[in-house]
């Protein structure tokens, strides 16, 4: 459901028309003629790794922890590429340098742990010459922002991210998948909403071991460390009613992976759509359903750029598929500002690095947390 | 305590009794000479401010909207293509380098052109950037840049099919091919985001959207009113620039690590380039206006700075004469003991006061002045090098600073000298009431003076000083002017016997006339001082006189030679140097193939850099033998005339034609070899020939049209030259085709004669103001003169009453003498002028320009220059006369 994130903070940006549509499901399309995430869709790699551009949106998501191999730095980072589409079936002319169909966004974040220092930058730019995605394979980039298949990689599945941040940071990073990528949700789509299009092409690579190297502020270091990447393709919308969400991917140290979204309502509940799903070693998935897991906000913080009041430490309660018995889990951030203030989506949101504790107190893990709608903007810009 | 201190000290006794006391009785001529020196130091100030908007102006307009980037990537041959832009990504490999690709143009502004021919109509700077990548800024400016509302978050959508006219209906902001218009703008035209705004591109008038208002940042002081915004991809197919950009403007964000990827991104740009693109720093870009203008506007301030020493002749002048009427305090004073040092200072504070009340003034003057000035200059600019925004001169604390300076100075310099004298003068001698003197030494030696015209001389050979990209500035001759200037003053003053011997020749028998006569005979240094002062404004007028007709002879003859089409097209706003409208293929070929039409030839002119320096590539055709009657030939082409126009082999050298002003700043003669950038990369070429041209300093290198369409990929015309067929009425041709034909600017032979000769005077403009300034300022310091002068003589002037002469006597006498004066600076001014317009002809616009001139001397208007000078002095010598008359002989002023 963070999915929801990105589509709000990209449709908020100005260009594009935050029009809904019902799929017409003779011919899998919405209204405006994108084509619709359907069950039982045959996946194929390296083909769904690339662009879909006949899909409304489409954005690879990464997130993740580095540590310097010397010296001790940390670092919490988020890289996210969005694509959305101008208008369905339509395709600028052959290698046009400044197209209009496609526009990409891209956010880029960095925090320091060790002195707090949070960086983070936004960037849109049309389909072309400093922008885009190749079908039928990974390689998308935004500028000097670059994600794609590792060229020499032993796994086909390898990629390289390049990426910035202001003046204050550059990095390369070579990803490979320490856990087979899954896809989320039931017969190969995941479903956001009760509309029949509201429905996504959801694959992660939960576990990506990193590798490479990190600028920072002037000091050249190796770093190490471990990401989580989403690429999901949908042409829907939110859902009526919703105010915000919030969402976590938790990497365990025991091996053990969980994604944990609740999906808040006008009236403060949890939307029949939120989940909590986890991912074992092996890559076995367990989902639950909103009446399984609580998620519970424990500290606040102000944001003194935007005024929003985020719950920025929170405990998931949810089963243990092993046990069966309820686990707790406190996502503690590395860091309180960890907002990026959206100044071109023009929605504020909290995404930060944490570190997991159980119920005795014990590092456990490390996650990423995304709380959005805190800043009241985010329901208003629905309602446009 | 303080009081009491100034009370009893020296300084402050000299200072109220002796300075404050005096001014307080003379206020007149106090405030007086506070205004020649205000007026002075304004019209330094003014012009100064004026050229410094002017400049101010160029630049990249990109940076009203986006800010200063931090290199700027061009092409040499003006325009880059827009496929180098992935490779130059591709290059950088991860490099965090923002790259903007900037494509400016220009649109006519319908509403400017309308009742007028359409030459001088107003241009928009059309900004072509992409405006999707706009937004990224706010991460590059560290949140200084604000976009237009309508690009930022929460602007609302919109699904209107395209008005583009490529056929592709598209969504969002590129559907509307809006264009973001400057809020001054908004606010004169009341027009707001949805309102339309007709525009002319190239040649064809069309209807735009205001997609929105560009906001004011902190970025830029504000958005230039004739700004326009619009999305990248329609600029370049509205200017048929399809595939081009014109420049790269690269920017890092904000952060410890962006002055090494500056480095960096620079080294491999540059690495990268293959004599394809050029890297320059942004102030290098910027510096290229201040670059083109340089002997202009030093031309500008040097004339403004002859102001400001006519104000120095004055002023010394006026104290000089100070000194002389309070010769008798100096005396009491030193006779009760006061030091000569003492004497001194006081007598230089009083300068200095003086100097700074004018020079206050004069900033105020100055400033208000530039406001008008700056419109003349801009006017200028705007025809002869690049497009200006600017509207009004900015206070400049930099430029009031030098003017303050130039003034103090002047009040200085011209306070030394009485100062000198005044503490210098014995007591018994300065207690001798009417003993002749005054007037500072140095007009009485003509040695000084022959001296001076000698060092003049040798000042006139010497060779131009290089300040940049192949711009010169005659130091030698400023040099040379100076020297002139002062030594014709000097020796001026060898003019008054013999005219005084003409007066009395003249004048027979009459009391009057011989008593002027007597005075002129044996001139005090005071008539010799304000004699120089008109010597100065007179020869200064005279010789710019001289100058401008030269140049208006040299150019009409040029102009008959090369204007000899029936009819002339150019797109709306031509008049405007960097108008980038040009006829497009179809409608030069439709025009040229009318019925009325003979024959047509068709011009495209490309911007080009060479050698830093910006010049211009012409593309012509060069038809028959007629074409080389056309020209005039500076040197000769040795080759037939169709060689210009015959397939050059492939990698053989294109045989070019090159202007006087080309060969003159690249040092080249026929024969030589040289690379002309293209879009093609560059190209070789051999001059063959060498023409006289006076249509723009820049220097022009002349080829084939069709070489030329061939290299940039342009069969655009930038102007069409149309023969019509015998019998044909030019005019009613005109009319017919200008009516199915509204984006383009067509004129008869006569009407473009008229406009060439009109932009010609425009140019001028401020020259005249200058030089009418001069000689105002001098008349005044002449009516000063003479006023000192009959103070000086009030017990004289007394006696003549007593012996019977009346008021009307007195008064006509003093006028011939004024006359007298005047006509002996007016007829050393007009012979200074001479070697004046000499100098300006053969050394500093040879040396500037490269420009032969031939020199035309208008003696009438020289002769006009000097009757309105002295008929002027004689009306104002006639009032100082008959105020003289009434004079008691005690009184003070």
């Amino acid at each position: 459901m963070w999915c929801s994130l990105k589509k709000i903070l990209f449709c908020c940006c100005g260009v594009f028309a935050a029009a809904g549509g019902a799929a017409r499901s003779e011919e899998a399309r919405t209204e405006e003629g994108y084509r619709v995430a359907e069950p039982g869709y045959a996946y194929a790699f390296p083909r769904d790794h690339g662009s879909h551009p006949g899909f409304r949106i489409e954005w690879w998501y990464l997130t993740g922890h580095l540590e310097a191999e010397a010296g001790g730095d940390r670092f919490g980072f988020q890289a996210t590429f969005f694509r959305n589409a101008a208008a369905a079936g339509r395709r600028d002319g052959e290698g046009a340098l400044f197209g209009s169909d496609q526009v990409y966004l891209a956010h880029m974040a960095l925090l320091h742990v060790d002195t707090g220092a949070y960086v983070y930058e936004e960037r849109l730019n049309r389909e072309g010459w400093d922008a885009g995605a190749k079908i039928g394979y990974l390689d998308v980039h935004n500028g000097n922002w670059r994600l794609r298949r590792a060229p020499d990689a032993a796994s086909e599945e390898s990629m390289v991210l390049e990426g910035s941040v202001l003046g204050d940071a550059r990095f390369r990073l070579r990803l490979s998948p320490e856990k087979e990528k899954v896809i989320f949700g039931e017969d190969g789509i995941s479903r956001k909403a009760a509309g029949p299009a509201d429905a996504s092409y959801y694959i992660t690579f939960p576990r990506l071991a990193a590798e490479g190297e990190m600028n920072w502020r002037g000091r050249e270091m190796k770093v190490a460390g471990r990401v989580w990447m989403d690429h999901e393709i949908s042409s829907s919308q939110l859902g009526e009613g919703q105010v915000g969400w919030d969402w976590a991917s938790i990497h365990l140290d025991d091996g053990r992976d969980m994604m944990v979204y609740r999906m808040r309502t006008a009236d403060g509940k949890m939307d029949a759509f939120s989940r909590m799903t986890w991912i074992g070693p092996d890559g076995e998935m367990t989902r639950y359903g909103p009446d399984a897991f609580r998620w519970e906000g424990v500290r606040e913080w102000k944001s003194p750029a935007t005024g929003a009041v985020y719950p920025i430490e929170v405990i998931v309660k949810g089963p243990n598929p092993e046990t069966g018995r309820e686990i707790a889990l406190r996502l503690r951030p590395l860091a309180d500002a960890q907002e990026l203030e959206g100044a071109l989506g023009g929605v504020a949101y909290w995404e930060g690095a944490c570190e997991v504790l159980d119920e005795a107190g014990a590092v456990v893990g490390k996650a990423f947390v995304e709380l959005t709608g805190y800043d009241g903007k985010l329901a208003q810009r629905l309602r446009k | 305590m303080v009081e009491g201190g100034m009370k009893s000290s020296l300084p402050g006794i000299l200072w109220r009794e002796f300075t404050w006391r005096h001014w307080r009785r003379s206020p007149k001529s106090t405030a007086l000479l506070v205004v020649i020196l205000a007026l002075g130091v304004g019209v330094f100030f003014s012009i100064r401010l004026a050229n410094r908007a002017a400049v101010a102006g160029f630049g990249l307009f990109t940076e009203n909207l986006t800010g200063e980037c931090d290199f700027v990537v061009s092409s040499p041959s003006g325009m880059m293509r827009e496929a180098w832009l992935p490779e130059m990504r591709e290059v950088l490999d991860g490099l965090p380098l923002a790259l903007y690709p900037v494509l400016e143009t220009t649109a006519t502004d319908v509403v400017s052109a309308e009742g007028t021919d359409g030459f001088s109509a107003e241009q928009f700077q059309v900004m072509g950037l992409d405006i999707y990548a706009l937004p990224n800024l706010i991460y590059l400016t560290e949140g200084r840049y604000r976009p237009p509302q309508e690009l930022a978050m929460g602007g609302e959508a919109d699904d209107r099919e395209g008005e583009g006219g490529d056929g592709n209906a598209r969504d969002g902001i590129a559907s509307r091919a809006p264009v973001f218009i400057a809020r001054a703008l908004a606010d004169q035209r009341g027009l707001s985001p949805g309102d339309t705004i007709e525009l002319i591109f190239g040649d064809a008038p069309a209807e735009f959207e205001i997609g929105g208002v560009l906001p004011e940042t902190d970025l830029r002081a504000s958005t230039p009113s004739n700004l326009i915004l619009m999305d990248l991809p329609e600029v370049q197919r509205l200017a048929g620039e399809q595939g081009r950009v014109q420049r790269v403007e690269a920017r890092l964000p904000p952060g410890p690590l962006a002055e090494k990827w500056r480095r960096e991104g620079k080294t491999i740009l540059e690495a990268a380039s293959a004599g394809r693109w050029r890297v320059d720093a942004a102030e290098v870009h910027r510096g290229t206006g201040a670059e083109m203008t340089r002997a202009f506007r030093m031309n500008l301030t040097i004339l403004s700075g002859l102001a400001l020493l006519v104000g120095v002749y004055l002023i010394l002048q006026a104290l000089e004469a100070a000194v002389v009427k309070r010769r008798l305090e100096i005396g009491v004073l030193r006779s009760l003991g006061v030091r000569p040092r003492a004497i001194r200072m006081a007598w230089l504070a009083e300068a200095l006061t003086l100097g700074l009340a004018g020079s206050f003034l004069g900033l105020l003057l100055g400033w208000c002045g530039a406001q008008f000035a700056v419109r003349a200059v801009a006017r200028t600019v705007n025809s002869l090098y690049f497009s200006t925004t600017t509207e009004a001169a900015a206070w400049d604390g930099r430029e009031a600073g030098l003017a303050l300076f130039a003034g103090l100075t002047a009040s200085i310099v011209a306070g030394w000298l009485p100062a000198r004298d005044a503490a210098r003068t014995p007591p018994a001698q300065v207690l001798q009431r009417g003993a002749r003197g005054g007037g500072i030494r140095l007009l009485n030696r003509p040695l000084v003076g022959l001296a001076l015209l000698v060092a003049g001389f040798a000042g006139s050979q010497m060779p131009p000083l290089e300040t940049g990209a192949k711009v010169f500035i005659p130091v030698g001759g400023y040099v040379a002017a100076l020297c002139w200037v002062v030594g014709g003053s000097i020796l001026a003053g060898g003019l008054f016997r013999p005219i005084a011997g003409m007066l009395r020749r003249c004048g027979g028998e009459s009391a009057g006339v011989r008593y002027a006569a007597s005075h002129l005979r044996r001139p005090t240094g005071r008539h010799r001082l304000a004699s120089a002062g008109v010597v100065i404004a007179v020869a200064m007028a005279a010789a710019m006189g001289i100058l401008v007709q030269s140049f208006e002879s040299t150019v009409t003859a040029w102009i008959d030679r090369i204007l000899r089409a029936d009819l002339y097209i150019a797109c709306q706003g031509a008049g405007n140097i960097s108008s980038r409208n040009r006829l497009s293929e179809e409608t030069w070929r439709a025009l040229a193939a009318d019925d009325a039409v003979a024959e047509a030839e068709v011009g495209q002119i490309h911007p080009i850099t060479m050698g830093d320096a910006p010049v211009f590539l012409a593309g012509v055709d060069f038809g028959d033998d007629s074409g080389w009657e056309k020209m005039i030939w500076i040197v000769e082409p040795e080759m037939p005339w169709e060689a210009f126009e015959s397939e050059v082999p492939e990698g053989g050298p294109q045989p070019v034609l090159i202007n006087e002003t080309f060969r003159y700043r690249f040092s080249l003669d026929p024969g030589a070899r040289l690379q002309v950038p293209t879009p093609l990369g560059a190209r070789e070429v051999v001059v063959a020939g060498v023409f006289a041209d006076y249509g723009s300093e820049r220097g022009t290198v002349m080829a084939s049209r069709r070489a030329v369409a061939k290299w940039f990929g342009d069969e655009r015309a930038s102007t069409l030259a149309v023969y019509l067929k015998e019998g044909e009425d030019a005019e009613k041709v005109r009319r017919r085709l200008q009516a199915s034909h509204a984006g383009l600017m067509i004129r008869t032979n006569s009407l473009l004669r008229e406009e060439a000769i009109r932009i010609f005077h425009q140019t001028f403009l401020v020259t005249h103001a200058l030089k009418w300034i001069g000689v105002a300022v001098a008349l005044a310091g002449q009516a000063l003169a003479l006023v000192s002068i009959l103070m000086d003589r009030r017990r004289e002037l007394a006696t003549l009453k007593e012996i019977g002469m009346t008021r009307r006597d007195i008064s006509r006498s003093v006028a011939l003498e004024g006359v007298g004066m005047t006509a002996a600076g007016a007829a050393g001014g007009i012979l200074l002028s001479l070697g004046l317009g000499y100098l300006l002809i053969e050394v500093i616009n040879r040396q500037s320009f490269g420009w032969t001139l031939t020199l035309t001397v208008p003696i009438v208007e020289l002769g006009w220059i000097a009757a309105v000078v002295i008929a002027t002095s004689w009306i104002v010598a006639r009032v100082a006369g008959g105020w003289g008359a009434l004079l008691p002989s005690d009184k003070e002023e």
